[in-house]
């Protein structure tokens, strides 16, 4: 075998690669060849110390990093409308109950024999049934916020993280 | 259903490694290695578990490679002097061997850092982090022979440089 030859299965050799025949060939010129063993020999020292490299790890704060990156996109995602929005629900909705409250008040009957027509009933129900609606859609929000944004977020996702750690 | 965060811990460490073995910098190699776990966290539903690994190395490697065309950065100043620390600290080395050692690493490490791509990325992927050709020839986009071919170029390139820089009779056996 020729050193070019030698040299330029060295790698396939060092891999143990080579196929029999060859490497038996092999072996044999590096036992009469000096400079082809120190090539073998550098061959083997690069793949093993390559193979030895320490194993850097990844500082902590890198993903912690990466936490707070994926929680304020999450906010960015989510703006945190629901809430404002489920104030003005609520303020319109107490506001139509106080506007029932007092409207009953200044219209109650002074005399026993008032009456209301029963348009004025079915519109005093409706008023009632709205103001209800509107109460129960402000809370529905409210509680949508705290349950994905609040609940979620900070308490059920960490713990889930916490318990997935242990 | 997104990643769990154990999921990106789990993938970080090779991540920040791949970068910085590529870029020779730990602030950068930690700017990359968010931006990847980011990106991973994004589109792991798109992401078959199998190739998982593929997909992450290929996206570090395009935002080193990104990154040092950007800043025109070489890749010459990769300080070893981490591996040189823990190889003192084991005690089985004599203080002479450690220096060899070190002194060979030092010249191993400058020699990797100056190897054209695709090489180094195969040496650092194969021989340091040891993952599978599967997942290299994926990762690169390279045919599983032509990986091989590329392997065995590249250590016969790092083989040239040592040879230039330390005498090839402090390796005959």
């Amino acid at each position: 075998m020729s050193c070019t030859t030698c040299q330029h299965q060295l790698e396939a050799y060092v891999d143990g690669e080579l196929a029999a025949a060859d490497a038996t060939q092999l072996e044999a010129h590096i036992g009469i060849c000096s400079a082809c063993a120190g090539e073998a020999a550098l061959a083997r020292q690069i793949r093993a110390e390559l193979r030895s490299t320490p194993a850097v790890q990844c500082p902590d704060h890198i993903l912690a990093a990466v936490e707070r990156r994926l929680a304020s996109q999450a906010r960015d995602r989510h703006p945190i409308r629901q809430p404002v929005r489920a104030r003005w629900y609520a303020a319109a909705a107490l506001v139509s109950v106080l506007g029932v409250a007092l409207a009953a008040l200044y219209l109650r009957p002074t005399a026993p024999e008032q009456q209301y027509t029963a348009d004025e009933i079915a519109e005093a129900r409706q008023q009632v049934e709205l103001a209800f609606a509107l109460v129960g859609e402000a809370a529905r929000d409210v509680s949508a916020y705290l349950r994905e944004d609040v609940f979620d977020d900070y308490v059920f996702e960490p713990m889930r993280r916490d318990l997935g750690a242990h | 259903m997104p990643l769990s965060s154990d999921a990106l811990a789990a993938h970080r460490h090779l991540i920040y490694r791949y970068a910085l073995r590529l870029l020779g910098d730990a602030d950068d190699a930690a700017d990359v290695t968010q931006d990847v776990l980011i990106r991973l966290w994004h589109h792991s539903e798109n992401v078959p578990v199998e190739r998982m690994t593929a997909w992450v190395l290929r996206v570090t490697r395009n935002a080193s490679l990104d990154l040092l065309r950007s800043r025109r950065k070489r890749l010459d100043h990769y300080d070893p002097a981490t591996a040189a620390d823990d190889l003192a600290t084991d005690g089985r080395h004599s203080p002479d061997a450690i220096a060899e050692s070190a002194d060979f690493r030092r010249h191993l490490d400058q020699a990797l850092a100056r190897l054209d791509e695709p090489y180094r990325s195969i040496i650092i992927l194969r021989e340091i982090e040891q993952l599978s050709y599967r997942d290299i020839a994926e990762a690169l986009d390279l045919p599983l022979n032509t990986l091989k071919v590329y392997l065995h170029r590249g250590r016969r390139s790092l083989r040239e440089t040592l040879r230039a820089a330390i005498p090839v009779e402090d390796f005959l056996p």
